[in-house]
Order: C-alpha cells, then structure tokens, then sequence
C-alpha cells in the first residue's frame, strides 16, 4: 500500500451503483429479455427435490396437453397451466457412473458429477454471472434443511424458532457444512445455503449496518469508512495475490469476490428501495420446515419484485435428507427410512407422503408467483423453475428418467400445460442449455453431460 | 453403464447386480492392504470398488464416520470429499479418482507435499478465529461461528484443501472485523489514543498481532496514511482510527495464514511460529513467541523444543482437546445424535454433553499426565457425572459435574467403552456394527476401506419377533460374495462391540437373542470388547495412527506420499517416547519436515 490513497475504483463502482440501485421498476425498464411484457426481466429458480420420487405415481399418463397428473404431482392441479412436464431425461449420458445421490446432487444444475475446481459453474451461477451485475445480489441459494432440524434444545425461549442471536448458523449444529447441503456451483467452489428468512431478509433489504440513521451525514461517513476498508483491504489482497500460487490466487479471487459483493450492498442499501415493499421481517427459523419454506418462497418473490436478484435455487431439502416426517402414526427419516423402500407398502406410501409434501411446497411457491402482479401480466410470465432432483427412484439409485418439472413461461419462451415424454437418451445438461438460451446465453455444451440443448420448452 | 430395472425382489440379491467393474488403483490399494492384514479376501473386495470417479454411491447402510442423523450418509462424501485430494464439501472439487491419504491423485499426476493445488494459503477456521480474536482483543464473543461451518471430513477442519472462502465468509468476516474492533475499544483492549504517536505505535502493535509477524515500514505507512486520509474527510480521531484497525483485522494478512519460505522449501521462522501456535493453540503465537523468532530462537532445536513446552504448559494448548481430539475422534457429532426415543428413552441435551465431555477429559488427562497414549483403549478410570453414570447403571459419583472415577469392570474404561464413540457409530434405533468396524479401522488404524459400490441400499430394520439379531441380519448381507470383501473386515470388529447398545449402555440381549460378541480383526479371533481392546493395543497400527493424525493436524494438509519419511521418523520417535502424547507433540514440532511449507524435505 502506498501512502497516497486514491478511489479510482470506488469511483468507478459508484458510477455503476447509480445503474443498478434501483430496483426494478417499469420507470427503469431493463434490458429486456423476451419478455411476456417485453420490459420485464427473466428471472430464473432452481428447486431442488430430495431423494427422487417414485416415477410410476409422479409420471402423468397422456402426453401433450397437460391432463391427469400422476399422483404425487396432485398439489399442482391448480398450476397445470403453468407447467412443463418433461418425461425420460437423465444425468448422466452413460459415458460414467453419475454416483447415486452425491453425484446426481453435484450434478443438479451443473450436469457433471465431479465438478473441477476453478471451472464448474452451475446453471444458477452462469445465469447469475450474465445478469447479476444489474441486480445487488447476482444470486441467492436458500435451503429449509439443516444437519439438524430444530430441535427444542436450542430454543431457549420456546418461541418455536431456534434461537439465532447474531445468523442463522451461530452454532455447531445448526448450520449444514456437509457437501450434501449445497447445489450451487461457482468455480467448482459450492456456494452455501441461507437457511434463516430473518438473514435472509437482513441481506435483501439492510439492517446490515445497524448504525444510526438520525445524522444523515454521519450516517454517509460511515458508509464511506467503511468502503474504504474494504477499498485497502482488496489492494492487500491483489499485492498478495502477486506473490502466491495459482491454487492460492483462486482463493484471493474468492475472498475479493467477496469484498465486491459487500460493496454492491453497501452501494445498493444507501439508495432508496423505490417500488418494492420488503414486508415483515421474520423473526428467524420456524420449527415447521413448511413455515420456514413459505416464508423464503414469499422472500423469493420479494427480491425478484425488488431485482434485488434474478437467480435463486431453493432446496427442500439435502439428496440424503434426515429431515423427518410423520406418515400414519410412524417417523420416518426421509432418506433412510423412506427413500430406500426396498418395494415395502408401507415405506412407498411414507415415501409419495413427502414427495407430495415437497411438490405442495413447489404449489405454494407457484401460486405466490402467480398471484404477483407484474406489468401487464404475472410474476410467473417472466420466471423459468427448474424443478428437479439427485436420483429417480431412490431404492435403485439411478439417475435416468428423472422427475423434471419446468414451471412459469420464461418471458414467453415456455409453453406450459404440457407433457413431454420420450426423452431419454437426453440429459438435463442438454435441457440446461436450453434453458440458458432464455436467459441469453448461448453454450455449445455444459458440464460433462451437456451435449446439446433439448427443444422441448416453446 | 448399465441399470437395474424394475423391482428388487430381496436385499440379499443387492450386492449381487450388474456392475461394471474396472480394477483401478483404488482395488489394487486396497487390495494390497487386504493382503498385508492376511485376509484372503482380494477378490471380493477388489470386485466391489471398482474403479469410480468418486466414492459417491451407496452402501448396506450408513459408514459415514459422523454417525448419528447429523451426517448420515450413505458412503459418506466422507470418502469423496473429505478424503482431502478430491476437494472440499465447501471448496473446490478436483475431477478424477479422490485418493486417501495414500494421495494416489491421478488427475494430477506427480504428488508434491503440498498437494495438487499447491495452496499455502489457509483461511482461519471458526476456532482458529475466535481463539485469535480472543487472544489479540480479548474478544470472547466467538463471531467465527457465524462463519459457514469448517469441513471437518477426511482429515481436520484446518486442512488447507478445505479453506476456501464464499461469500458469506468475506461477510461475516467483515462484520466480525467491525464488532471485534468496537468491543477491543469498549473494554480498553485497543487504547483509545489521542495523538498520532499514539496511533502510530498501536497500529504496529495490534498489526504484529493480528498478521503474526512485524509490519514492514511501508504497510506501517499505508495503515497511517489511510488513518490520516479518514481523519481529513472529517471522520473522529476514534472513528478513523476504529477503520484502520478493522483493515487490519479483514485484511488477507489476517484472515489467511500466510506461511512464507525464502527458498521455497523451509518455513521462516516467523512462519514456523505461527505453524507452531496454530497447531497447539489453534491462535495466533503470543508476544513471547513472536519474540523468539524474531530474535533467531527458533532456528535452533534448543529453542523450538523450548518454546513448544511451554505452550504445552498454557491453558490454550486445551485446543488440543477441542479442536484435535474433537475432531479425530468425531466427538463434536456427539450433539447431533438422535437416538429414536421409543427405543431409548430421552437421551438429554445435558446428557449428551456429558457423553462428549467425558471423552475430552480423558483424552485431556493423556495431555495433561505422562500417561501411555496405547492406554486410550483400555485403562482404569474414566470420567463420569451422575447424569452419565446412572446411564451407564455404573456407581454414581454424587457430582454433577464429570469427575475421574475408577473403571467399572464389566464396561472397562477407554474410548471403545465411552458412549460418545459407540452412539456417534450407530443409527437411531439399533447399533451398526459397520460404522463401528469404520471407525475402528479409520479412527484408530488409518486403515479406512474403501467407498462401498452404488446401487446397495440399507439393511432391513429389524423385525421384532423375527428371531433374528442383528448380527445374524448383517451375517446374511455379507453371505453375499460381492459384499463379502470388505464387510468381513468391518464386521467382525464391529461385533466385539456389540455388548454395547446404541447410546452406549451394556446390555447382554439383543432382538431376545444373547449378545455375541465374538469377532475377529486381522485375522485373529477375540472374545467381547475386551479382546477387541488387546487385540487393538498390541496392534502397530494403532499408535501409527495416531502419530500421523497428529501431524495431519500440525501440517494442516492431508498427507501423501512425499510425507512418508517424516510420518515414519515419528513412529519410531513416538516409540522411543513410551508412546506420550505430550512427548510426540513436542516430537512432531521438532520433526524437520514440520519447519518446511508443505511438511516435507
């Protein structure tokens, strides 16, 4: 560091907060992206489902138009419209073994089951890297499964939420670290879970820096020291990064990654929040997963009105799930005591329980979409859901004919109410890069398993 | 790849389906250590861990060396993942075969010490981090935690392949930056000065602290002119001072260890005081430390041996039973047991605790006591409170709090007759004698087996009234020869344990059957836990094992191949020092290899 501190950069990235402060609005009409109301942006989610389903009681009948759905997918009955049912796609292209559930979770969005270090992106991370820089978070990833799901022990003041002071991961058991948690991929680094809505919240819309906001004056010093911090701390880190290795120097990427977010969020948070409403914040984790779910789909539909970012994955839960369900009078930990069914009545019937739980929540999330008001239309016209999981049946493991849902109309380049079926032989790679051409993005291949993109979605 | 399609019609056909099979490196490692324990077993093991991509698959039943609910999984990215070469559950993933600490990467070719990414950059983990800020702002308010949890598979949280940095890190990291600095000037930790004298020379104080090591005249410089830069933009002498001592602490300088080597090879010495303090401390190296390298103590062996001692001797050095011993022996999964309460009855918040702190006071006698570290499995006294002796239907000691007790003779004392290892080692309604026999071979022997093969889902609950123990269910499963392989070593040793339920209570009946403890390891017969417990301590393997987790842990990377010689000095030096932890830690410090960058000459 030299004795004269200069702010080109800061400058630079001041001029670019004033593009990007805003939220979305029809005032400020971003670039638009093939839009149902042509000035609308795309946003994209990824849902992940846990532990596979069994395809018999997930796979409608008919083919085309959307008619009968499969018993598993009931809770979507009222969504049929805005659904894509694709048949037949797997993981893997059978060149490897995809890996039973820890392969077919890394391989989720980023179609190769041993992502590289340094290269792997997963389709929520290319999105985000194409639109992210007009929004103040590029992306978000969200999870309502923990290693441990609340337990009572940890809830001091028995309010049913689990007691979280400072985040929602301030102990040693609440929050996930194990590779099952994560799906995001950003330079084959996994990107880890926000399991708290009231951390959530706090990121999206401030109460970052709780200092006061009387002194207005005072309160941009402050803003500035504190940019200035991170401004010398990411000169440290670029001399640094001049005398390490390349594995090192990836890792000072990673940590100056993170020095720019903050400062977009320092940038974003200091403007108005023209348009959007945040709403109440949440007071932390509620004990029933489905409270917890509903208060991220309902903070999902928040940062899009607000574009505080275009790209979120959501996961119901780990591909080895512990999370536990009552099913007729009996607990069953969803991964080990329902999943592998051995074709017990029983356990199958536990199993459809919650894989009808899981897609109720995907419903819940659909019906939020849909009852948002977006220019002349719905949130749901300008949303692309990838609804997906780790394995198909979960008592054999595999990875083909995986259960694939495709929900909202993309910006007009989804036409949903249908069922596409006789897809095997393609991947979900090549339905990724399909996908990824909504949202602008042109790639050859993707993954290991992405050899071509599908043309299944107008 | 071929699939099985449709329906199963039993579990016994499970290890039986179409795979295909490679021999790869992974069978022939494997393969030979089947053939050096003299097991004639080569081919079913070999046949079932084909050569993968990744230990990604499915097993009998859960072998992840977490136990409990917490980490179950199936094969456990345990292997994949943490096994330290193939990458991190939080960081990056190398393609390729995932290697063990045999660190056979053939995606990368050549093996160096410091591994196929060549880091030596380390990201303080959670208790890296609060001991430091503790240490050099008397901050007790442990904000690491808020930090997405350390991955601790494979090897320790501190593995250097583990220590990559997302986002919320960086902003959690920022965010605890600003509130250490906030509290370190409410309590008087950094003075609050009103000259720029004053500025200036605490600046060079909590800088040496914070980056371990002296700042260089021109960071010294920088620091002063950001100071000055935010005191003319009209910001309080406290405020702009406040900044610069928050740069300080989010700057790489501090959040990483930067260990530094002039030729490339040898840590210098200021480096080697911090590789010193964390391996001990888990912090950052106090003033008298620093000193002494600076003052050239630490070249000599005289001065390293003497510096080591007396850290042993600090209260901080207990971050060997926190973090090491913790973290070898899995015990921080204690708390995310869930044993299935309509078998077990509540097992208590508390006494959780008090199952995972018995085990740390025995582990922190061993450290504490000139004790035989081989006696770790079997000795005459343990640690219990009321709460955990009534549990173990033992005498109660009249204290709540865990007090030494003499062993009861029927359970024994050591670590494979604590509840904290036999319930972390079992599922939530019954025991697992796999995940027992895992951690046995992994835990104490650094023998893991590897991955199981895809495709093999769990074994059946066991049917009340079936007659069948669970010993005869887990017999039939390895009947089958794909199985066989791996699940006769695993097995057998599990079983010795099996007069011990699944939260750790002797029992003589399981399912109404008698409890049969017989097993066998390494082909040799034994007779309950006991047997199992001589068998273990006469074995070499054991106090191997625990010399190289103790230089894992000191190095703070996974080993391979280039960590051979110094793996071997320290099993001769542990010998020659009737096998003391005290003793090996200091004979770790002063192993040349700890003095380089990636532990290896």
């Amino acid at each position: 560091m030299t004795a004269s501190i200069k702010y080109p950069r800061r400058g630079a990235l001041r001029a670019a907060g004033a593009l990007i402060a805003f939220p979305w609005l029809e005032a400020f009409r971003a670039e638009p992206i093939r839009a149902a109301d042509p000035l609308a942006p795309v946003r994209f989610m990824a849902w992940f489902h846990t532990s596979g389903a069994l395809m018999e009681h997930w796979t409608p009948a008919q083919t085309g138009t959307l008619a009968a759905l499969g018993p598993t997918l009931a809770p979507l009955e009222p969504y049929k419209q805005d659904l894509l049912v694709l048949s037949g796609l797997s993981i893997g292209d059978g060149s490897v073994d995809v890996g039973s559930h820890e392969g077919g979770q890394r391989a989720f969005l980023t179609a190769h089951n041993e992502p590289i270090a340094g290269q792997t992106q997963s389709i929520d991370q290319i999105i985000a890297e194409k639109l992210g820089a007009l929004t103040r978070f590029p992306s978000l990833q969200l999870s309502i499964e923990q290693n441990t799901f609340y337990d009572p022990s940890t809830d001091a003041n028995n309010d049913g939420y689990k007691d979280s002071p400072t985040s929602s991961f301030n102990d040693a058991t609440d929050y996930c670290s194990d590779a099952n948690c994560m799906v995001a991929f950003n330079k084959g680094s996994m990107l880890p879970n926000l399991y708290n809505p009231r951390l959530v919240f706090e990121k999206l819309f401030g109460a970052m820096d709780t200092g006061s906001t009387v002194d207005s004056a005072a309160a941009a010093r402050r803003v500035n020291l504190r940019k200035s911090v991170l401004d010398y701390v990411s000169g440290r880190a670029s001399d640094l990064k001049t005398k390490v290795g390349l594995g090192d120097q990836r890792r000072l990427d990673e940590y100056l990654d993170g020095i720019r977010q903050i400062e977009k969020g320092i940038d974003s948070q200091s403007s108005p929040s023209v348009g959007c409403t945040p709403g109440v914040k949440p007071m932390g984790i509620p004990t029933d997963p489905q409270k917890t779910l509903r208060l991220m789909a309902d903070l999902s539909v928040k940062a899009f009105q607000c574009d505080a970012t275009r790209s979120i994955t959501m996961m119901l839960g780990q591909g080895l799930s512990a999370m536990k369900f009552a099913v007729n009078g009996v607990t069953y930990a969803h991964h080990n005591d329902a999943s592998h069914h051995l074709n017990d009545p029983v356990k199958m019937k536990a199993k459809d329980f919650i894989d009808t739980w899981q897609v109720a929540q995907l419903a819940y999330m659909l019906e939020q979409l849909k009852n948002t008001s977006e220019g002349s239309g719905k949130l749901i016209d300008n949303v692309v859901l990838f609804y997906s999981s780790d394995v198909s049946d979960p008592n054999l493991h595999g990875n083909a004919n995986m259960p694939v849902l495709v929900a909202g109309r993309g910006g007009g380049a989804i036409t949903t109410g249908r069922h596409v079926a006789g897809l095997s032989g393609r991947t979900t790679g090549d339905l990724f890069l399909e996908i990824l051409k909504v949202f602008g993005v042109e790639m050859a291949s993707i993954g290991r398993f992405g050899k071509q993109a599908t043309q299944v979605l107008a | 790849m071929k699939r099985r399609k449709g329906a199963f019609s039993g579990w016994l056909k499970l290890c039986e389906g179409p795979r295909l099979v490679h021999i790869g490196p992974r069978s022939c490692a494997w393969s030979i250590f089947v053939l050096s324990v003299g097991a004639a077993l080569v081919f079913g093991c070999a046949q079932q861990s084909g050569a993968r991509g990744s230990a990604a698959n499915s097993s009998m039943e859960g072998t992840a060396l977490g136990g409990g609910n917490s980490q179950v999984s199936e094969s456990g990215m345990g292997g994949a993942f943490a096994s330290g070469v193939g990458g991190s559950p939080n960081g990056s993933v190398t393609g390729g075969a995932s290697s063990g600490s045999g660190g056979n990467n053939s995606a990368s070719g050549a093996v160096t010490a410091c591994g196929p990414n060549g880091y030596t950059l380390r990201r303080l983990t959670r208790a890296e981090y609060n001991n430091t800020v503790r240490d050099i702002a008397g901050d007790t308010s442990q904000p690491g935690n808020a930090f997405p949890a350390d991955v601790i598979g494979g090897g320790f949280a501190n593995n250097i392949e583990n220590a990559s940095v997302s986002l919320i890190h960086v902003e959690q990291m920022e965010l605890a930056a600003r509130s250490v600095v906030a509290g370190a000037f409410s309590r008087g930790q950094f003075t609050s000065c009103t000259t720029r004298d004053c500025v200036a020379q605490e600046v060079a104080r909590v800088g040496r602290q914070a980056w371990r090591r002296a700042l260089t005249a021109s960071e010294q410089q920088g620091l002063l002119a950001f100071f000055d830069n935010q005191a003319a933009l009209g910001n309080s002498l406290d405020e702009a001072f406040q900044a610069t001592l928050t740069a300080v602490l989010l700057a790489p300088e501090f959040v990483f260890r930067v260990d530094t080597s002039p030729d490339g090879v040898k840590l210098d010495d200021i480096s080697l005081a911090g590789r010193i303090s964390y391996s001990l401390w888990a912090s950052t190296p106090d003033a008298t430390l620093l000193t002494a390298a600076e003052s050239g103590k630490l070249a000599t062996t005289a001065g390293i041996e003497s510096e080591v001692r007396r850290m042993l001797a600090d209260p901080k050095a207990n971050a060997l039973v926190d973090s090491f011993a913790s973290e070898w022996l899995g015990l921080y999964n204690v708390g995310g047991i869930n044993p299935d309460p309509k078998v077990f009855g509540t097992i208590s918040p508390m006494l959780k605790q008090a199952m995972r702190q018995e085990s740390m006071l025995f582990f922190q006698s061993f450290l504490l006591e000139p004790k035989n570290a081989l006696d770790l499995l079997g000795t005459n006294f343990t640690f219990l409170n009321d709460e955990l002796a009534q549990h173990y239907q033992v005498t109660v000691p009249g204290s709540a709090t865990l007090v030494s007790v003499p062993a009861n003779a029927t359970r024994g004392a050591g670590l494979l007759a604590q509840a904290s290892v036999l319930s972390i080692t079992s599922a939530s309604t019954r025991t697992s004698p796999v995940k027992r026999g895992k951690w046995v071979l992994s835990a104490l022997l650094c023998s893991e087996p590897p991955p199981p093969p895809a495709n093999v889902p769990p074994l059946p609950e066991v049917q009340n009234g079936s007659g069948l123990s669970l010993r005869a269910l887990a017999e039939q499963h390895r009947a089958a020869p794909a199985c066989a392989g791996c699940h006769s070593l695993l097995d057998p040793i599990g079983f010795g344990l099996e007069n011990f339920d699944a939260v750790g209570r002797y029992r003589e009946v399981d399912n109404g059957q008698p409890i049969d403890a017989s097993g066998e390891i390494s082909g040799v017969a034994f007779d309950g836990h006991q047997g199992l417990i001589q068998l273990l301590k006469a074995d070499p393997r054991f106090p191997a094992c625990i010399s190289e987790k103790l230089l894992t842990y000191a190095l703070a990377r996974p080993l391979n191949q280039a960590h051979n010689p110094a793996k071997q000095a320290l099993v001769t030096s542990f010998a020659a020092s009737n096998f003391s932890l005290r003793e090996q830690l200091v004979n770790t410090a002063l192993e040349p290899a700890f003095r380089t960058l990636c532990g290896a000459l």
